[in-house]
């Protein structure tokens, strides 16, 4: 798995799609520490949530990065389209585990916040942060080309998507019942979490940690179950 | 039956893309040590039989069997497209990713980069290769890591006369290391130099598995008859000098099927025709036609679907 990770870095850092999807979350993160000072978890949340977008924007290009005809080679090497697809899941959570780790360091290493942060709030963050990528990636895993083939489609879903998912505690007033809290990306929820982590019991914290994590694995799995059932032509 | 070198088998495989059926009870099993080359026109249903065996279109219907659970495939898909990598990294991950230990990864790579003369291009960009060089690249690829199996689709595509002889002498050595060869062709030089046998597609079907010698130079004759029921026409093909069969419309007769059979054979097919009820409209005896390079012909193929 190794191998076929290192090979989608380069492939994708080669290509230089990253470009935008990365460019435009470390402006907006910049945009925001442009006062001083700022509250930690409040900020952490606004970040949580611009890395959420980017994740997601991040994801697509991934996905669509390597050529039909490239990706059936690399997954005859592979011998496993379900491996295949782990080993972009797995790149993906490196490229969002680094930009997760940029974005927390960021506001400690250049003083942006009021007080200091504290090993429990930056781990807190760290974690925040990781889940808002992930979630993004995940929701991208159904929107790529293979997936989506129109391009417009995608950007368009995608777009609901990431609204929706931020605006969730606004739906869920109009939608009563489990359906907007059990079904929508819980994006807003760790938003809420992050900033209100001080004042949270650690449990309630860990509890919404855990139901993301639940929900990043399950979009997921069904993704890696759906993708070891399909053709891979090479007009895909 | 299959036997103990029997790599990869399909049974009845069937592909249906919408409501066209592109491989349509397609059998056949492949074992190690052997090549074996699919010709038909375009559109026959080649790439998508290679790419079923690659695993990576799954059947409509049908069975696809290996032999071994982690069967090593090489796959040269036909319109290899460019990567930004340079020439010799991309090789490199595609052989790690292989599994293929380092030594010797590097040992070949270097190999066959010399062989197919892309030595001096190795640290370049892929995606500003030439069409015959990015067809190296592909075949490099899939040779990586000795392949147990080996799917080429239409290998000497872009290539030079040396690219070719160098593409051929990696092939015969494969074949006798044990590598099952399995190509899809538009040219009569790999199925010779390979001594390859011949299946044959039309329109997704299996129309005949024979030998190269026997698709060239036979004296062939064709026989004009009218149309059988479906299982009688499947006893005809089981018979000895059997070659292909195909339905025309004639003017006079309506419906009709076309048999091609060897001369020597073809008072057995006009007599067990004639017994099944078929009447004969025509006989034409003697016509020494290279069947190989008419099924590879694309050219025809456009002819008929104008005519």
């Amino acid at each position: 798995m190794r191998p076929l990770i290192a090979y989608m870095l380069k492939s994708y850092s080669t290509s230089q799609r990253y470009f935008a999807p990365v460019a435009a979350t470390i402006i907006f993160v910049l945009l925001l520490y442009t006062y001083k000072p700022n509250p930690v978890m409040s900020s952490y949340a606004a970040t949580g949530i611009l890395l959420f977008i980017g994740c997601a924007w991040m994801g697509i290009s991934f996905l669509n990065h390597e050529q039909a005809v490239l990706r059936q080679i690399t997954i005859v090497h592979m011998r496993s389209s379900v491996k295949y697809n782990l080993g972009g899941i797995l790149t993906l959570a490196v490229l969002t585990t680094v930009l997760s780790m940029l974005v927390v360091l960021y506001p400690v290493l250049t003083g942006n916040f009021a007080e200091p942060a504290g090993l429990y709030r930056l781990t807190l963050a760290f974690a925040g942060h990781l889940l808002l990528g992930m979630l993004g990636v995940s929701i991208s895993l159904y929107l790529q080309a293979a997936w989506v083939p129109k391009a417009s489609y995608a950007t368009g879903l995608l777009l609901i998507i990431l609204i929706v998912s931020i605006s969730s505690f606004k739906l869920a007033d109009f939608i009563p019942g489990p359906v907007v809290p059990v079904l929508l990306p819980p994006a807003a929820l760790l938003m809420d979490v992050l900033t209100h982590a001080d004042e949270l019991p650690p449990a309630a914290v860990l509890g919404t940690f855990a139901h993301a994590l639940i929900y990043i694995l399950l979009l997921s799995a069904f993704y890696l179950y759906r993708s070891g059932r399909m053709d891979y032509g090479r007009h895909l | 039956m299959a036997s103990s070198n029997t790599l990869i088998t399909l049974t009845g495989a069937t592909k249906i893309y919408g409501r066209r059926a592109v491989l349509n009870e397609v059998s056949l099993s492949f074992e190690a040590g052997t090549a074996t080359a699919l010709i038909g026109r375009n559109g026959s249903g080649k790439s998508t039989l290679l790419a079923v065996m690659a695993g990576l279109l799954k059947l409509s219907s049908g069975i696809l069997q290996q032999s071994k659970p982690k069967l090593r495939i090489g796959y040269a898909p036909e319109a290899f497209t460019g990567t930004k990598l340079p020439a010799e990294q991309y090789l490199r991950y595609m052989g790690q990713i292989s599994g293929i230990p380092d030594a010797q990864l590097e040992r070949q790579i270097t190999g066959l980069l010399e062989a197919f003369q892309l030595q001096p291009f190795r640290k370049e960009p892929v995606i500003s290769f030439s069409k015959g060089m990015l067809q190296k690249v592909n075949l490099i690829q899939s040779l990586l890591g000795e392949p147990q199996l080996l799917l080429l689709d239409e290998p000497l595509s872009g290539l030079d006369l040396p690219a070719q002889h160098t593409l051929i002498d990696c092939l015969q050595e494969l074949k006798m290391k044990g590598t099952a060869l399995v190509l899809s062709v538009h040219e009569p030089l790999c199925v010779e130099a390979l001594e390859a046998g011949v299946h044959v597609l039309q329109a997704g079907r299996t129309l005949m598995v024979t030998s190269a010698d026997k698709l060239q130079g036979t004296l062939t004759s064709c026989l004009l008859c009218t149309e059988l029921a479906q299982h009688e026409q499947q006893l005809i093909t089981a018979m000895p000098g059997y070659i292909a069969v195909r339905p025309v419309q004639a003017a006079m007769a309506g419906r009709c099927t076309e048999w091609t059979v060897e001369t020597a054979f073809a008072d057995t097919f006009l007599l067990h025709i004639l017994q099944r009820g078929g009447s004969v409209i025509s006989v034409e005896h003697g016509r020494n036609r290279n069947l190989l390079e008419e099924w590879m012909d694309p050219k025809q193929s456009v002819e008929e679907n104008a005519g």
